[in-house]
């Protein structure tokens, strides 16, 4: 779990091993190996698993790809809310940071 | 193809709605904690702390579970109609029939519904005090197989002398007409029975899979989590049953 600032080059990964997760209706029950807890996602969290599940992403490009993959534009979803929804996740461990992006000097 | 197509801007449209909502600050998912004092590292480690709870199992497997106000009943009490009534009044949840197992139903043997101390319908074909034929005397309850006193085949004397002035089910005046013969039976007790659970009863629902991930339910906390399973696969999370978090946490990583 990352705490303080969420710097914009950390990359940040879903691990689908850490979890199983069953469908209902709109509704995600995804239960996590790690903490033991039972997790309710709806389709806007889901999808921000599933981008984190394909690949690796910086919050800028997980923003980007984010508001693709719900048809939205950046006025309806800001960085802030991409933000905020990745430190729900990251809050409950369902992501993880796994390193960072270099950055052309 | 327009109609293939609207499943999908339907489920885009609701997601975009919702995401109107996260971004007005709604969390976009639920944490239901496996156990409220301590984080579990495995998926069969977490433990239900029951609240004093009672479940009454019908004879057809249904069940009533009672939460609020289970004190008032008694896994050992002998079950009347009056105490089936009112435990369904107060059940705070129901699953239905073929939900529990045979071996959690009534094994009580119904009462002799000739043994309330009635008498005085022969099921005799004496053409006098039984209800069997049309004999107009007058006894209204159909429903009893009840001998008189006399076991005798005389054709007479039993039921004879009830048409009249006593107070049994002769129908001749006395008010007992939805009890047989006087002495009321109860049949409740051999389709109904109750099972209690004292406050903060924990179970290990883990403890009751097998290494190959097959559920051996025993014992009257088996019973619980029979009833669980089934709540959990009739509502899931919802409805708040109790334990059924971890239980649900168990069945999702099972596959069931």
């Amino acid at each position: 779990m990352a705490s303080g600032p969420i710097k914009q080059n950390w990359l940040w990964r879903a691990n689908h091993s850490q979890y199983v997760y069953q469908q209902f209706g709109d509704i995600y029950y995804l239960y996590s190996r790690l903490s033991g807890d039972t997790h309710v996602l709806n389709s806007v969290s889901i999808a921000m698993i599933g981008l984190l599940e394909k690949k690796a992403h910086t919050l800028p490009s997980l923003a980007k790809a984010f508001r693709k993959e719900l048809e939205v534009s950046a006025d309806e979803c800001p960085d802030g809310v991409v933000l905020r929804l990745l430190r729900e996740l990251d809050d409950v461990g369902l992501i993880e940071r796994v390193g960072e992006k270099a950055v052309a000097s | 193809m327009v109609k293939q197509q609207e499943p999908e801007q339907n489920f885009v449209a609701r997601r975009r709605e919702l995401l109107k909502l996260g971004a007005a600050g709604m969390p976009m998912l639920l944490t239901l904690k496996a156990s409220a004092a301590q984080p579990v590292h495995s998926a069969f480690d977490c433990l239900i702390s029951l609240p004093e709870m009672c479940i009454m199992v019908g004879e057809d497997g249904a069940a009533w579970i009672v939460t609020d106000g289970a004190g008032r009943y008694d896994a050992g009490e002998a079950i009347t109609t009056s105490t089936v009534n009112s435990f369904k009044s107060d059940a705070s949840y129901v699953v239905p029939a073929g939900t529990v197992p045979d071996r959690y139903r009534s094994q009580e043997d119904c009462p002799d519904p000739c043994s309330g101390g009635g008498g005085g319908h022969d099921d005799e074909d004496d053409g006098w005090g039984d209800n069997d034929e049309d004999d107009g005397w007058g006894d209204e309850d159909e429903d009893d197989d009840c001998s008189s006193s006399d076991d005798d085949d005389d054709g007479h004397g039993n039921g004879h002398g009830h048409g009249h002035g006593d107070n049994e089910d002769d129908g001749w005046g006395d008010h007992d007409d939805d009890d047989d013969d006087g002495g009321e039976v109860d049949d409740a007790i051999c389709k109904y029975k109750i099972y209690c659970y004292g406050d903060n009863t924990q179970i290990a629902p883990g403890n009751y899979v097998s290494e190959s991930g097959n559920w051996n339910i025993s014992g009257d906390t088996g019973l619980y989590l029979v009833v669980a399973a089934k709540y959990a696969d009739l509502y899931g999370e919802r409805g708040n049953f109790p334990g059924v978090s971890c239980l649900l946490s168990i069945l999702i990583y099972l596959g069931q």
